[in-house]
């Protein structure tokens, strides 16, 4: 069963809620609220270019703008096989703790 | 000088932008600076300031990491393409063995008087029944003059051609990649060199 990473799962949930927002800056963001955490922009783009190249995730290119120094933003979204995989890793979550009961010391 | 719409320099992000592969630039670049123009307007200058650098260093493994996987993408595509010219190339470099073992010992006596090396290579060589016909001026020099051939193949084609594209050989030549012509060129001339010494000895002899 080839699993997604955890950074893996959290960058795919925050592209799924970001909708068609989601590019780079947005991802990043959504990510380090996610983890609690500063997430380097380097960070989120090794992983995001990862996804793109298994095919879990689909880019398209937005308009330049003035605030970016006029460079182009690439968004990301969800392809059919991002969102099996997310499903997957969601499933075994629960199928993993199920039945456990509340943690507690000892 | 600045860009338009930032207050980074034109030559920081140049600079950073080398340190990034090219099919990521512009979109990294794009939110290193957009993020940065936000921390100005909201922190001021020396707090955006403190952040890109903090993102730079932070991101550098991560920078190194996507050029890394960038280039082995377009060296597996191009292995892809060239499967021919690596077998070619594995060829020349096997077939260059031989020279190797002659010719540095063969400098070592030249210049130090010193033919221990060369002669227990030879004793060795003539002494095994199944090793003393790699002994033989036809073997050695008909060995040095495939790899001649095989590692000069791509350079006589391009040279002839024109067009890199048209390139089959011992290694594919693209536009800026200098070490693969310095390589193939210096193995050409070393075999090249190799191969007239044999001949002039060989004619010598007989």
């Amino acid at each position: 069963m080839d699993l997604l990473t955890r950074i893996e799962e959290v960058i795919l949930l925050a592209v799924y809620r970001l909708g068609d927002n989601a590019y780079g800056v947005t991802v990043r963001e959504a990510v380090a609220v996610a983890l609690q955490k500063s997430v380097s922009v380097g960070a989120v783009y090794v992983p995001l270019d990862r996804l793109t190249q298994r095919g879990l995730l689909a880019t398209a290119l937005g308009e330049a703008t003035p605030e970016r120094g006029g460079r182009r933003k690439r968004f990301y979204r969800l392809t059919p096989d991002g969102v099996a995989a997310l499903t997957a890793v969601r499933q075994f979550n629960e199928t993993l703790w199920q039945g456990v009961p509340e943690l507690g010391a000892g | 000088m600045k860009e338009e719409g930032t207050h980074l320099p034109n030559w920081l992000l140049r600079g950073v932008g080398w340190l990034i592969p090219a099919a990521e630039r512009e979109f990294l670049l794009g939110d290193l600076v957009e993020v940065y123009e936000a921390v100005w307007v909201e922190n001021g200058r020396f707090a955006a300031n403190r952040w890109f650098i903090s993102q730079i260093v932070r991101s550098l493994p991560a920078f190194i990491q996507l050029s890394l996987h960038h280039w082995v993408q377009r060296s597996m595509m191009m292995k892809t393409n060239t499967k021919r010219d690596i077998q070619f190339f594995s060829l020349g470099v096997l077939l260059l063995v031989p020279a190797v073992l002659i010719v540095i010992p063969g400098l070592v006596s030249s210049f130090t008087g010193w033919s221990d090396p060369l002669n227990s290579i030879f004793n060795f060589l003539r002494s095994s029944i199944f090793l003393s016909w790699l002994t033989h001026p036809v073997v050695i020099m008909g060995g040095l003059l495939s790899a001649l051939l095989l590692n000069a193949h791509s350079l006589f084609d391009f040279g002839m051609r024109r067009e890199p594209q048209a390139l089959v050989g011992t290694m594919t030549i693209h536009k800026g990649r200098r070490l693969p012509w310095i390589m193939v060129t210096t193995c050409t001339l070393f075999v090249t060199v190799i191969f007239l010494y044999l001949a002039a000895e060989f004619l010598a002899v007989f």
